[in-house]
């Protein structure tokens, strides 16, 4: 397991401009930074929903960009699971519902997508809530089914763009229970984008700070 | 008292369910396509499909005449290839509407497309879902009010499609004169009573699609809040 990248993307009013390296030694990243330094569109350019316009990324020996050889892979082929800040559900879709279009992927037998759909929603504590709607559930209820959904597709890359939003102490401590538990039992590389320090220490190896596009500073967790 | 001839009733209701399936369709391949262009080609097509807009009916009819005309390039690919022809037949009364129709619900299905967050559709990508499973499953259900909005727009458009209707499928009584050819022949037949019937009929169907219109967003913004 190893991701190596490096890569520019020009903004508006700067560039990112970056160097990364994961590995299963230190598999999970924390990034912090304040608001607008480019910590979004860093996740972007890993999961392809931006180009990058200069450099590469590459995941576990495997290009997923290369400017260079004029190569860059869509989102769908990239296989990174991506946290959404809202969570972005599918509103007109059941919990079920929008689980399964994680699991499309996996081009699963009917009854193996059912028992595979069972087992995310009792691990995910969704377990009688399948046919309920996105707009019902609670805050945590909502992360848990991103979480699922996300799970679902079994990324090898797994960007999670500030899970812990603006929560009290209480729910914090569960929401990084949850994410350090999904983190092991995917083990998959991780980058966990917060402008919290608190937040990142207990699930990251290593945090680094970046301001207007640039590393500032690598701390050790 | 003379019985009232109902056949351009007829005949503007038929053209005007036709074209609107038709425009639906088209219009929403066209905003969902033009939509995933770079910008500055989505520039140039979004100013060809508004076009029919911003020009006189009577301008978008001759321009059709003379391309689907009997000895126009298309209307003779037509004749030839499938023995068919749009000037001066019912056919060519929904070929006006709807390309005159286009524009309204092109522009309404861009609206509606664009306002849906585009962090699902990109949720939906890092999932794998492919760009078609993402428009039937995440864009369509968003976009639905704005889409059938612009879906009785264009209805209501080409129930009072005149200027092109009449440059390329003329006005030929029980084939192509619609309502709004037939309250033009009558009036100018001094027949004023006939018009008027013709005239209150047509403002009738426009009250309906505008009130089922109103009714429909008002559920939907309602459910919406709830």
């Amino acid at each position: 397991m190893e991701l190596n990248a490096a890569f520019r993307k020009e903004l508006p009013a700067f560039a990112v401009d970056i160097c990364l390296h994961l590995d299963s030694r230190q598999p999970v990243l924390g990034l912090m930074g304040p608001s607008g330094s480019g910590k979004t569109t860093l996740l972007k350019c890993l999961a392809g929903l931006l180009e990058i316009d200069s450099g590469f990324i590459e995941l576990n020996g495997k290009l997923l960009a290369d400017t260079a050889r004029g190569l860059s892979l869509t989102p769908q082929e990239r296989k990174c699971g991506y946290l959404f800040p809202n969570f972005a559900l599918f509103q007109n879709l059941t919990v079920a519902e929008n689980i399964r279009c994680g699991l499309l992927r996996l081009h699963l037998a009917a009854q193996e997508e059912k028992s595979e759909l069972a087992a995310l929603l009792r691990r995910f504590k969704l377990a009688g809530y399948e046919k309920r709607y996105p707009k019902n559930l609670s805050w945590g209820e909502k992360q848990r089914l991103a979480l699922a959904r996300l799970a679902a597709s079994r990324p090898k890359l797994i960007l999670l763009d500030e899970p812990f939003g603006g929560l009290d102490d209480e729910l914090r401590q569960e929401v990084s229970g949850e994410l350090r538990l999904l983190l092991q039992e995917s083990g998959a590389l991780a980058v966990i984008v917060s402008h919290r320090r608190d937040e990142l220490l207990p699930l990251c190896q290593n945090i680094l700070r970046i301001n207007r596009g640039r590393a500032e500073k690598v701390l050790s967790c | 008292m003379y019985a009232l001839d109902w056949s351009p009733l007829w005949l503007s209701l038929k053209t005007a369910v036709c074209t609107t399936l038709i425009v639906f369709l088209l219009g929403l391949a066209a905003a969902w396509q033009t939509g995933r262009l770079p910008a500055r080609r989505q520039l140039f097509w979004d100013s060809i499909f508004t076009l029919p807009l911003v020009l006189p009916p009577t301008v978008t009819g001759f321009f059709l005449l003379w391309l689907f005309g009997t000895n126009g390039p298309l209307g003779r690919l037509c004749r030839e290839l499938l023995g068919f022809s749009f000037a001066f037949t019912w056919a060519g009364t929904v070929l006006a509407a709807a390309v005159i129709a286009f524009p309204l619900l092109y522009r309404s299905a861009r609206a509606a497309l664009e306002q849906v967050d585009p962090d699902l559709a990109a949720a939906a990508r890092t999932l794998g879902m492919g760009e078609a499973a993402i428009f039937r499953k995440v864009l369509l259900p968003n976009a639905l009010g704005g889409l059938i909005a612009g879906a009785v727009l264009a209805f209501a458009r080409s129930l009072g499609e005149f200027g092109a209707t009449v440059m390329l499928a003329g006005n030929i009584a029980g084939l192509t004169r619609t309502l709004p050819l037939a309250i033009y022949s009558s009036a100018a037949a001094g027949r004023w009573q006939e018009a008027a019937l013709y005239a209150g009929a047509a403002a009738l169907l426009g009250l309906a699609a505008v009130f089922f219109l109103n009714l429909f967003l008002y559920r939907s913004s309602k459910k919406r809040e709830g």
